[in-house]
């Protein structure tokens, strides 16, 4: 048996673990188009600071399943489900028993003026890290479009390497998809006394360029900012070309079964490019997050080799995050509109949020307290009816203990002791 | 894999083991110095009110495990030769993900070589008297046992007391 992964993140080395796991003897090989062995793509601020070196970005033995072909920086350029096979860009070709298509997302580009060219980064691969660590040697100010985690992730980075940091938003708040606004708030706070500006509700109209060099930027407001460089992190799409060319099912990224098999017969999807349900809200969405790509990657391996389970879905916010010395957890629905009740409890120094739709804990938010984070996440994915703890989760009072009850009754019962 | 077993009939809620975790995890290794140590020694686990008393919730080093398919950046890993669950001090940027996704929510938060990174039950594998918490229980409410033979106990146990209540 010929498995082929397409795709070296978190869902095609989850996967790869997963069939390794049930199928000792099986062919494995990962296709990636990256030139580096796998890496944690999570760990690439740290690059830019300086503060892990490119080495300690990779994957070790312990997190790389064995005996698995990798062909680094062969991309796949065609995919024919009929005759079971990729071609390579190469020329060469490649037949698979079961295929994984894994190829993630690529940042999206607004459409503003001047943007492509010299000293604009997103990023994503390891190659956009080193340079924008290389510009940031020559730099200045850095203008960063987009206040989501990346672009706040980049902001501190860059911010560290001393340069003078503007972040825009077009929000009225930071990382708004996993913040809300009373949290969004804190956030701009920290990251005002780390000498960072943020500008909210307010677009970028474009660039500023001289002689093809970065120089400045225009807000929609009409604002003028001086920069050398800039960082883009306006969200991600997901890579559905191949798919798409192949004649797959494709919606806002590839469409599955329960057991995450595409349209075509023998070939499965993970990550951020299949569309999938969010657990929460009952929505379609497209996740882009680390822990849905393993999640998917583990079922979807599994069923590649013989497997029959269901994924469960994803949860479109699942976001843990220490942002400028703030601990973060987000999970579910945390900006809920109506049909929802909402729970905040506020102490020095922390914030909780629940969010609860009819008898379910739907949502999570918690800054600087992040205790008991796991048992609410496990609730909202879970789904039950928790009415008759709901008291007790609101007061921030629930633990697993609740969940455990004595495990030899038969002594109560009979009264020995 | 020996796990460990709660006697929750037995559990007094004394919160021994809690202390104890933390002295074993302290530089000092005894209270007094544990106790004056900075950072503040961290327990890893925790006796949380249960339904009918006090319960001490701690990892389970689980075969599917939460933590270790989330980590972001390659701390936690398995062990090979014991299956245990282990954070790798150098590796962990602190980033929660483990925190966020233990549905035990046994992984806490501590200070160590300048860095907050994640605090979690690592069964004492470099004691080997075993896990100080089982050690310390002053009830004997914490079992350090393989499966089967915690079964096995537990059969006999019961049978036997379910014999003593009728004679």
């Amino acid at each position: 048996m010929r498995y082929v992964i397409i795709g070296d993140g978190p869902a095609g080395n989850a996967a790869a673990e997963a069939i390794r796991r049930r199928d000792p003897a099986g062919e494995i090989i990962v296709l990636s188009d990256e030139a580096t062995p796998p890496y944690y793509r999570p760990l690439l601020p740290l690059l830019i600071e300086n503060k892990l070196t490119q080495d300690a970005l990779l994957r070790d033995d312990l997190h790389t399943a064995p005996r698995v072909t990798r062909f680094l920086d062969r991309p796949v350029t065609s995919i024919d489900s009929s005759k079971q096979r990729v071609t390579l860009s190469d020329g060469e070709g490649l037949e698979y028993d079961r295929m994984l298509l894994a190829t993630g997302a690529t940042p999206t580009l607004p459409p503003i003026a001047e943007l492509q060219g010299e000293g604009m980064f997103v990023l994503r691969k390891l190659t956009d890290a080193q340079g924008i660590r290389q510009a940031a040697h020559d730099s200045h100010r850095a203008v960063v479009v987009g206040g989501g985690r990346i672009g706040v992730k980049a902001a501190l980075a860059l911010r560290s390497l001393g340069l003078e940091v503007t972040v825009i938003e077009m929000l009225d708040r930071l990382i708004p998809l996993q913040l809300d606004p009373e949290a969004g708030e804190t956030l701009r706070g920290v990251l005002s006394t780390q000498g960072i500006s943020v500008m909210l509700g307010e677009g970028v109209k474009g660039l500023v360029r001289e002689k093809g060099k970065v120089r400045g930027a225009v807000t929609s407001g009409g604002k003028q900012l001086e920069a050398d460089m800039a960082v883009v992190g306006v969200g991600v799409r997901a890579n559905v070309g191949l798919a798409s060319a192949a004649g797959l099912t494709v919606g806002n990224g590839v469409k599955t079964d329960s057991q995450l098999q595409t349209s075509a017969p023998g070939v499965y999807a993970a990550g951020d490019m299949v569309e999938t349900t969010d657990i929460a809200s009952g929505q379609a969405m497209v996740s882009g997050t680390w822990t849905n790509a393993v999640n998917m990657g583990h079922t979807a391996g599994e069923n590649m080799a013989g497997g029959q389970v269901d994924y469960a879905g994803a949860l479109n916010v699942i976001n843990a995050m220490e942002v400028a010395g703030m601990p973060v957890v987000s999970v579910g629905v945390v900006n809920p509109t109506e049909d929802y009740e909402t729970y905040p409890h506020r102490s020095p120094g922390s914030y909780r949020k629940l969010v609860f739709r009819g008898e379910r804990l739907v949502g999570l938010l918690m800054v600087g307290d992040l205790r008991g984070a796991g048992v609410y996440h496990a609730l909202i994915r879970e789904g039950k009816d928790i009415s008759r703890e709901k008291n007790r989760l609101i007061a921030g009072a629930y633990s697993y203990a609740q969940h455990l009850t004595p495990q030899v009754p038969v002594l109560d019962s009979y009264g020995v002791r | 894999m020996k796990q460990i077993f709660v006697r929750t009939e037995h559990c007094m809620g004394c919160h021994t083991c809690e202390l104890h975790c933390a002295i074993e995890h302290s530089q000092a290794k005894d209270l007094f110095g544990a106790a004056m140590e900075l950072p503040t020694p961290k327990k890893r686990l925790y006796v949380e009110p249960g339904k009918k008393g006090p319960m001490p919730v701690m990892c389970r080093m689980c075969e599917d495990a939460a933590c270790l398919n989330a980590c972001i950046s390659g701390a936690m890993y398995r062990e090979p030769d014991t299956g245990l669950v282990l954070r790798n001090p150098d590796k962990c940027i602190g980033c929660w993900t483990c925190m966020m996704t233990c549905p035990f929510g046994v992984v806490g938060r501590m200070q160590q070589g300048g860095k907050l990174i994640s605090a979690k039950c690592d069964r004492c594998h470099e004691n080997p008297e075993g896990p100080r918490c089982v050690a310390s229980c002053p009830t004997k409410a914490l079992v350090h046992a393989e499966p089967e033979d915690w079964a096995k106990q537990e059969r006999t146990s019961v049978t036997g007391q379910i014999a003593a209540g009728q004679g």
